[in-house]
């Protein structure tokens, strides 16, 4: 049993990896534009399936996969970009209620879309070789798939790189100058538009790489983008909306909640979810890490 | 908090022509079963239903200035409670209508108790948290179906009988609801949308006021269900989603959420528009997504908000949409 437990728990990480790049995207947005990013979930299927076309292009090239990765990354980032330049771009002064809804309706456009060009079925990536076993131990009573560990060093290098892009680069401190207040940043001539879209396009490729990480897991199917946001939601709601450390605590609570959920009541793993969100909302409305601001 | 000036009214004002007007229309809605085929009496049938949850939704989203996306978890408890009743312990249908709204209005209390602590982004996520929060546990209750639902729910004999049945009920709850967001209670609730500080200086409570908003609401709600599922027949998970509570945010925004009856028009609209295009092509989804973004970006007050905002400019309008001074 206590073997098990571990399993689960090095799953439950695994998990929350790729959550994790999901939800530090979605909380980067935030933090910075204030929108609600409804098509993050697009987003991030845009990219698996982007990764997926790719894996199939390239599947006698030598790495091939890591190729998909990129690929599917930078095309989620572009059509963020497209997006953020479409739509969102003209919503930013208006009312939640019209930023949320032009969002909803972008989702339902993108899912569409993406239901012309690949199908309704499931499809999946084929992992590189080096990554498709599983390494055992304490006699092969504990497992752990390397696809997992790949996961989660994905998560950790996307953590590393965007603390070295907000903290030590020009960029990054433009985008917290944009954050902190908007009207000065602009007054001092930084270029606010595209500081914005640019955040955008960060959040949607890391979502990107969310998606193609997870179709090498599982598999990639209509209806997860939204299934993937509102899990991604819960996950900053819990750590806090805007809150890296926020979204990291948060990501690992609901990746463990999900795998352990599975051994004790798997009926009730999503429910789980659900009710320590509600529950955090009422306790503390804005996260476990958030500030209480609004 | 919300796009365009307030009107709150019928159609900007209940003078004695737009009484007239709306007695027109009610005629006409009950002459029409022996003009139209049955095909269209029923797609009728759905969008009333529609128009009466849109309708309720609209006291939380319009007059309350709260955004709600989990309001499907009262049309769909609504709705599962009306099919356990009539399938499982083979109530009446009467006996089904009512239980539906009374437990709605009790989970209206218990999660509008909590959602009314919270305003802007965090009330939205509370309520969608609950809403996927009930969602998921219908999802897994095997007496109530889990996954497919319960099929085979009995329904009146014919589709007229049961359209008039619908047309009683909706123009009755929406006249109850025009008494009252025209009561005193109606004008504070308005009061509280338009500032959270000065209310409670004239001694007002403001989220006791905005819990009894949501619960009527979730009453309401929980009625159109009830219908909802007797029309179709059949109570599936689905109804409990984002899809439902995204859709009538969608019908409220269309017809317009600074009049009382916008979300009926959007209703109206969207429903016949969605049986006409799906008879076209199976990417609905994709039309409606482009009318969501083509109305936020160019009419967010919504198709009746935007006539009276014209006509207040000296736009040539029907009487009957003039707004009254």
């Amino acid at each position: 049993m206590v073997d098990l437990i571990i399993t689960q728990i090095l799953t439950g990480i695994g998990a929350a990896g790729i959550l994790l790049l999901m939800a530090l995207g979605l909380s980067l947005v935030f933090g910075v534009l204030h929108i609600l990013d409804f098509v993050h979930g697009s987003i991030f299927l845009f990219g698996g399936y982007i990764g997926y076309t790719f894996s199939i292009l390239l599947a006698r090239v030598e790495g091939g996969f890591w190729l998909s990765l990129v690929a599917g990354g930078l095309m989620a980032a572009a059509l963020g970009t497209l997006i953020e330049i479409l739509f969102l771009r003209r919503v930013y002064d208006r009312q939640l209620l019209l930023q949320f809804l032009i969002l909803f309706g972008v989702v339902y456009i993108v899912s569409d879309v993406m239901k012309i060009f690949w199908g309704t079925g499931y499809l999946s990536i084929s992992r590189p070789d080096f990554l498709s076993d599983s390494m055992s131990y304490a006699g092969g009573r504990v497992v752990v798939a390397r696809y997992n560990i790949f996961v989660i060093v994905l998560g950790a290098a996307t953590i590393a790189l965007l603390w070295l892009l907000m903290n030590r680069t020009r960029f990054g401190l433009q985008v917290r100058a944009l954050h902190q207040q908007k009207e000065m940043a602009a007054l001092l001539g930084m270029n606010t538009p595209m500081l914005r879209t640019s955040v955008f396009a960060i959040g949607s490729g890391m979502a990107g790489l969310a998606g193609v990480a997870i179709g090498g897991l599982g598999s990639l199917s209509p209806g997860m983008d939204v299934e993937a946001v509102i899990l991604a939601f819960s996950i900053v709601t819990i750590g806090g909306l805007g809150s890296v450390k926020g979204a990291i605590v948060g990501a690992l609570i609901v990746g463990l909640v999900q795998c352990l959920g599975l051994l004790i009541l798997p009926q009730l793993n999503i429910t789980f979810i659900y009710l320590v969100m509600a529950v955090v909302l009422v306790v503390r409305p804005w996260g476990l890490f958030g500030r209480a601001t609004a | 908090m919300l796009p365009g000036r307030w009107k709150g009214n019928f159609m900007g004002g209940m003078s004695s022509k737009n009484g007239f007007t709306l007695v027109v229309i009610l005629a006409a809605l009950c002459l029409l079963p022996w003009v139209v085929s049955p095909m269209i009496i029923l797609v009728l049938s759905e969008a009333l239903i529609w128009v009466l949850f849109a309708i309720a939704t609209n006291i939380v989203l319009g007059y309350g200035g709260r955004i709600t996306f989990g309001h499907a978890a009262f049309f769909g408890t609504g709705g599962y409670v009306c099919a356990l009743l009539l399938k499982k312990l083979e109530a009446g249908l009467p006996a089904g209508i009512f239980c539906s709204a009374a437990v709605s209005t009790g989970m209206g209390l218990i999660i509008g108790w909590f959602c009314v602590r919270l305003t802007h982004v965090y009330f939205a996520m509370l309520t969608m948290a609950f809403g996927q929060l009930v969602w998921a546990v219908v999802y897994r209750w095997r007496y109530a179906g889990a996954d497919t639902g319960i099929i085979g729910v009995p329904g009146l004999g014919s589709p007229v009988e049961f359209y008039f049945l619908v047309l009683v009920l909706v123009s009755l709850s929406v006249l109850v609801i025009y008494f009252i967001v025209h009561s005193p209670f109606g004008k504070v609730l308005v009061g509280t949308r338009e500032s959270e500080v000065r209310p409670p200086f004239i001694g007002i409570n403001v989220r006791r006021q905005q819990l009894v908003a949501f619960v009527i609401s979730a009453f309401f709600s929980g009625i159109s269900g009830g219908l909802f599922v007797v029309l179709n027949g059949i109570a599936y998970p689905d109804i409990l989603t984002w899809v439902y509570s995204g859709q009538v945010l969608v019908m409220c925004l269309l017809g317009g959420m600074t009049v009382l009856l916008g979300p009926a028009v959007g209703a109206v609209i969207l429903i016949f528009l969605q049986h006409w295009i799906t008879g076209y092509t199976q990417y609905w989804p994709l039309v409606l997504g482009l009318i969501i973004v083509l109305l936020v970006l160019f009419l967010p007050n919504g198709i009746l908000g935007s006539l009276l905002d014209r006509g207040r400019r000296g736009l040539e309008l029907p009487v009957w949409l003039r707004p009254q001074k």
